[in-house]
């Protein structure tokens, strides 16, 4: 299994992150290239179309709050997330005001769009089929499968960053999970 | 029913539900399919592919280009450039403290130069060192900026590699503030070694691979800098905008990209 939490800064995040915020741009550059896939691997799929837009726009974002951030790895990969949550809602809200797709009435502001060269990217038969069946997930659990399992963040932290209960992020996740498989089994289970 | 189609004997605790057989929420699967900690083998059939796909998914390749990072850093520079907007008063500290701080950054600095050897605080003025130690000098003394400092192309990324006396002595002085010294200089000189380095990955690797020069022991990198800083360290002291001591504004084309890890990080 690839493992979640491929890139983390770990002993010396401290020293990064105080670093940018003195404006070093290596150290910023570090807190960026530690960030940016997973974000993007988030936005793919919670941002569709618009991923590398909403990434570009979150870290418009951070840089602006940077030197009021306090608090550890976790805590940054949070924000970091809290944010970049926020933008993909606000750009799904506006997909959905203004369609790009000559549909008037999108039933749904996540509803799967045709695929542009960011997800002809992911050529993978099963990666693909998994977007469509995480974005035909009702919306609360979809985004707390992505960020656990996309977004490498805890349970805690996501719950934070939802601003729910721990407990209703676990019962969403596993609710979305098991309704994905059911979706992505053979035996054509739907639902 | 256990052993459909699955491996034989050895298919552990899991009850290996029949092929598609979806396990109920509340399932520790789920939690370990989250968390990431189940095995490829050891997803219940009816979840293996729902792992699968998720795998696929984190494995796919991540590549913004240049683009985007050089966008951030823009961004990055834009929000340096004017931090008043967002300075809240409570943060501000106090002129004596701010100047204390100044001195203590001016010893390490110190430290740093005398680490680097006899003739490097004359190098530095005259603009000679490699760019990520004219940088630390240029912060630190007030030696002029690196030479060349424009994002022209012609530049070359290449990875600076220092050798001798200048790695020596950011690792030494990193070494130092890291036990010693304060947040915020720890910050500077974790920055700069992580610029000479490569990238913060690479500072251990980096620093492993330097040996006190002139030095037959090798002497590791925790070593201490004879100029120690004479004030007191305070840990309590937290990093802080405006008690930036350096005070060199960064101007837009001051991107001193040499001292960047060029993209030979990741």
């Amino acid at each position: 299994m690839v493992p979640i939490l491929p890139a983390v800064i770990g002993d010396d995040f401290p020293d990064v992150m105080a670093a940018a915020q003195q404006g070093s741009e290596a150290a910023f550059s570090l807190l960026w290239r530690d960030g940016h896939p997973d974000l993007l691997r988030y936005l793919r799929v919670a941002a569709p179309d618009a991923a590398e837009d909403v990434a570009s726009e979150t870290w418009v974002q951070v840089c602006r709050g940077l030197t009021a951030f306090r608090g550890d790895e976790r805590a940054w990969r949070s924000w970091l997330f809290t944010i970049a949550r926020r933008r993909a809602i606000d750009e799904g809200r506006r997909r959905s005001r203004h369609p790009v797709a000559p549909l008037d009435d999108v039933p749904h502001a996540r509803e799967p769009r045709a695929p542009d060269a960011e997800r002809q990217a992911l050529e993978n038969l099963a990666t693909a089929g998994v977007i469509t069946a995480v974005l035909a997930l009702p919306p609360a659990q979809a985004e707390v499968i992505l960020l656990r399992m996309l977004a490498g963040l805890d349970n805690e932290t996501v719950a934070r960053v939802v601003g729910s209960s721990p407990g209703a992020v676990r019962v969403a996740a596993h609710r979305g999970l098991r309704r994905l498989a059911q979706t992505l089994s053979p035996t054509g289970v739907t639902r | 029913m256990t052993g459909n189609g699955a491996c034989e004997g050895d298919m552990p605790t899991f009850p290996s539900p029949a092929h598609g057989e979806i396990p109920p929420a509340g399932d520790p699967a789920y939690d370990a399919m989250l968390a990431g900690t189940l095995p490829p083998g050891e997803a219940p059939a009816g979840l293996a592919l729902v792992a699968e796909a998720f795998d696929a998914l984190r494995a796919a390749p991540v590549d913004s280009g240049m683009t985007a990072e050089a966008n951030a850093l823009a961004a990055f520079r834009g929000a340096v450039s004017k931090p008043a907007v967002s300075a809240r008063p409570r943060r501000e500290r106090h002129p004596l403290l701010a100047s204390l701080l100044r001195a203590k950054l001016a010893a390490a600095a110190a430290a740093a130069a005398l680490a680097l050897g006899g003739g490097a605080v004359a190098a530095a003025y005259a603009g000679k060192l490699p760019a990520p130690v004219q940088k630390l000098a240029h912060d630190t003394i007030g030696a002029p900026k690196t030479p060349g400092a424009q994002p022209a192309p012609s530049a070359a990324p290449r990875p600076t590699v220092l050798q001798g006396h200048s790695a020596y002595g950011l690792c030494t002085a990193y070494a130092h503030l890291k036990a010693h010294g304060s947040a915020a200089q720890r910050a500077t000189a974790f920055s700069r070694l992580a610029a000479a380095a490569g990238g913060a990955a690479q500072v251990s690797t980096y620093c492993a691979g330097v040996a006190h020069p002139g030095a037959a022991t090798g002497g590791g990198t925790s070593g201490h800098p004879s100029g120690k800083p004479s004030t007191p360290p305070s840990p309590a002291q937290r990093t802080h905008p405006s008690g930036k001591p350096t005070a060199t504004p960064s101007h837009a084309p001051a991107t001193h990209p040499a001292g960047l890890p060029a993209s030979s990080s990741s």
